[in-house]
């Protein structure tokens, strides 16, 4: 597998990489590091994962790479926190573009105010593109629970656009 | 409008699957908002306010893994340019110390000094053998004219080096050259 092919292999797998980094790790940063590393280790092993390769299912691997980093970043006793990505960048704005950019801002600002667990039930689904019971095997929390910790989390979403 | 007020109840009381939440996001991106009642219109924007940061979050992820991997690519171009550089680059030095060493007249001359050093112990040979005699004896004109030769070759290569040395060849370098004229008179 060459450097195209591998970008091309883990285009469509960061939503759900990056959701189970967010399981395991219960912030955007974490995750989003450990996602990093786990992108640059699969890198080193390319060659393995192309057809013909020793791993059988690549799919299943990244996840499984991804897990593993997560919980060893868990483990690390003091952890360096980055420039986070949430102010990694502007986003490029022209005049009739304002709204979306407060209406960003108010969405940024409003998972700040998410209890932990909200917080990770709402990333790992609008983020991570999971659905309520994949997020409850992997937070090990039932089916209802999740779908009450989602609704609680977009309704104190949309009462910031009622105030605004 | 109906359609997209059933999705929207059903995605705050945290209902909605994957497939609907796709299918909320196409009908909102073509509806016409202003149409919408207002408890719905903000219902909407925040659904797509959230949408939009999703999207920008897993964007900057995919981003920087990207610049991540173009870094190392990077990298070990990089590093192989240079492993071959400093492989050319020991190779040029080994050619250039080879033909320093190899074409080295100082090393020539130390190779002439060696035949020089045995034409010296040849004459000192000669003057044990008789003291008061100055010249070496040689069998025959042919050989006389070769150690002459030989002699002159040194006395040129030595007047490059040291005037010592050179001093020493001449005074070797005359008394076998005068014995040569003796010893072709005979």
């Amino acid at each position: 597998m060459d450097t195209e092919e591998f970008k091309t292999f883990l285009a469509p797998l960061y939503s759900r990489m990056y959701a189970v980094a967010l399981a395991v790790l219960g912030n955007h940063d974490d995750a989003a590091d450990a996602v990093q590393d786990a992108v640059m280790r699969l890198f080193e092993m390319r060659r393995r994962l192309g057809e013909g390769g020793q791993v059988a299912h690549p799919e299943s691997f990244a996840i499984f790479v991804v897990r593993n980093y997560a919980i060893d970043r868990l483990r690390e006793l003091s952890r360096h926190r980055m420039r986070s990505l949430d102010d990694s960048g502007e986003i490029a704005v022209d005049g009739d573009n304002s709204d979306a950019v407060d209406d960003f801002e108010l969405v940024r600002t409003m998972m700040d105010s998410l209890t932990v667990n909200q917080r990770k039930v709402l990333e790992m689904t609008a983020i991570g593109g999971m659905d309520a019971r994949e997020v409850a095997g992997e937070l090990n929390l039932t089916e209802n629970n999740v779908r009450q910790l989602l609704s609680r989390a977009r309704k104190q979403l949309r009462r910031l656009f009622y105030k605004d | 409008m109906d359609e997209i007020k059933f999705l929207l109840e059903k995605y705050y009381r945290g209902e909605t699957t994957v497939a609907e939440e796709k299918r909320l996001a196409d009908l909102l991106a073509v509806a016409d908002m202003a149409a919408l009642e207002p408890e719905l219109q903000a219902d909407a924007r925040a659904f797509l306010a959230l949408d939009a940061y999703a999207g920008a979050e897993i964007a900057a992820v995919a981003m920087r893994a990207e610049c991540g991997i173009d870094a190392r690519v990077a990298h070990d171009k990089r590093r192989r340019r240079f492993r071959m550089m400093a492989a050319a680059a020991s190779v040029a030095v080994f050619i250039v110390a080879g033909a320093v060493l190899f074409f080295n007249p100082e090393e020539q001359g130390r190779a002439n000094a060696y035949d020089f050093a045995a034409l010296k112990a040849q004459l000192d040979a000669a003057r044990e053998r008789c003291p008061e005699c100055t010249y070496i004896e040689v069998e025959d004109s042919t050989s006389a004219a070769a150690i002459s030769g030989r002699v002159l070759g040194l006395l040129a290569n030595k007047l490059e080096h040291s005037a010592g040395v050179v001093a020493y060849s001449e005074q070797v370098g005359k008394q076998t050259i005068y014995k040569t004229l003796n010893t072709l008179k005979r």
